[in-house]
């Protein structure tokens, strides 16, 4: 039962779900399998109450416990409970919400995310100095597509800018088509195995 | 409140740049900070889906007709919870399980046409000659790189004669194309970079 029944369901849900797709099954189709993807926006909406509910478990038991750096937990919880308070008593256009999201979680997404230029340029060096074939043609399309994107690259020839937009119309998107396609066979195939219950890793490999 | 608004900012951002001469306690305070306001603005997003798609079709209609099947999400989510139980616990699996089964279907329905069928159906009416004309065999150039990529990903045959050297096709423009998504990811990565830079200098501290 306690295996069973989830594995049923997801059966039954993903079937439904999925040949809805093809054939409208009369009143089904309407009035049940019309309404799932609403519902699983519901049930991960719940999902993801659940996180944070795992987060503030977490972070509590640090503070209780005056673990090392028990004021970081603090911080996080006063800062989530601002940010999700604030906007569900007084909307996202007030000016206490916009102040703290335009001050503080604007430049600390966006610092968090430029740190990865220092992180790519250390992995491209480690990456191109592999001497292989391969390494230097990857180094070489990277280096027009950089040079082609910025006017110094304009300056010093001026088919960089051609020859960037070329790379990428034809190989990049070539490549990344024929990945695609094999991606989503494969996605179909991980997909069925999962509706059928062959694979049942997302219940904690149980 | 401006002033100190770019202040903030200015140290929130000068905190998370201190991470890369090493792991400091002020990086680690903007971590929290980030991750819980990240987290708060998920749970605001996360109580607005509820109340719009389940909440209100069913208790707050107005002019509406009441929605009764908006009581099974509702329920199914409250289920979830039943995971902090002890013994109970497996029944968290059930709405889990329904996630996951209309998720899957709805993976294939999603690749089926965008990602499978239009991308194939994309290359095979391309011309073969005299469109993307660069150099004019640019459709060649384009069809031998999606077929010699999926040459490349065939496992079910030894790769030897023709498919071998599809494979060799296939390898050689992905290293192009992953170079140039390269590329593209170092570019956007730097201008976020000189965004940073350039609020630290222009607006923090008035030098630019």
């Amino acid at each position: 039962m306690r295996r069973e029944l989830p594995i049923a369901i997801t059966f039954v849900s993903g079937i439904l779900f999925l040949l809805d797709y093809f054939v409208k099954i009369p009143y089904l189709s309407e009035y049940v399998v019309g309404h799932f993807l609403d519902w699983a926006i519901v049930v991960a909406a719940f999902a993801l109450l659940l996180g944070a509910a795992n987060l503030l478990r977490i972070h509590v038991q640090r503070i209780v416990k005056g673990k090392k750096e028990w004021w970081n937990s603090l911080i996080l919880l006063v800062a989530m409970f601002v940010m999700a308070i604030v906007p569900i008593i007084w909307t996202q256009q007030n000016a206490v919400y916009e102040y703290l999201f335009k001050h503080f979680f604007e430049h600390l997404n966006g610092t968090m995310f430029s740190l990865l230029a220092f992180y790519i340029a250390s992995a491209a060096y480690r990456a191109f100095r592999i001497r292989t074939k391969e390494a230097t043609v990857l180094l070489i399309a990277a280096v027009v597509v950089m040079l082609g994107a910025t006017p110094i690259g304009a300056a010093i020839w001026k088919g960089f800018p051609q020859y960037s937009d070329w790379l990428q119309t034809v190989f990049t998107t070539a490549g990344m088509r024929g990945i695609m396609i094999g991606a989503s066979l494969g996605a179909m195939v991980t997909a069925l195995r999962i509706i059928f219950g062959i694979d049942r890793s997302y219940f904690g490999g149980q | 409140m401006e002033t100190l608004g770019i202040w903030i900012g200015a140290l929130c951002t000068l905190a998370i740049f201190s991470y890369l001469l090493r792991e400091n306690p002020f990086f680690r305070t903007a971590e929290h900070l980030f991750i819980g306001m990240a987290a708060g603005i998920g749970i605001f997003y996360g109580y607005q889906s509820i109340v719009t798609n389940a909440w209100n079709p069913l208790f707050n209609p107005g002019d509406e007709p009441r929605q009764w099947f908006m009581i099974v999400p509702l329920v199914l989510g409250v289920l979830l919870y039943t995971r902090f139980l002890k013994k109970g616990k497996w029944i968290s699996r059930i709405p889990l399980g329904f996630m996951v089964g209309v998720g899957s279907a709805l993976a294939i329905r999603g690749v089926i046409g965008a990602s499978f069928m239009n991308q194939i159906t994309a290359t095979m009416s391309l011309p073969l000659w005299g469109v993307m004309s660069k150099f004019g065999i640019d459709s060649l150039l384009f069809i031998l790189g999606v077929l010699g990529t999926l040459i490349y990903f065939y496992f079910s045959r030894e790769q030897k004669g023709p498919l071998k050297v599809g494979a060799s096709i296939g390898k050689w423009v992905m290293m192009i194309a992953f170079g140039a998504s390269f590329g593209n990811t170092v570019m956007a990565r730097m201008s976020l970079l000189v965004g940073r830079i350039y609020y630290l200098l222009g607006e923090w501290l008035a030098i630019l």
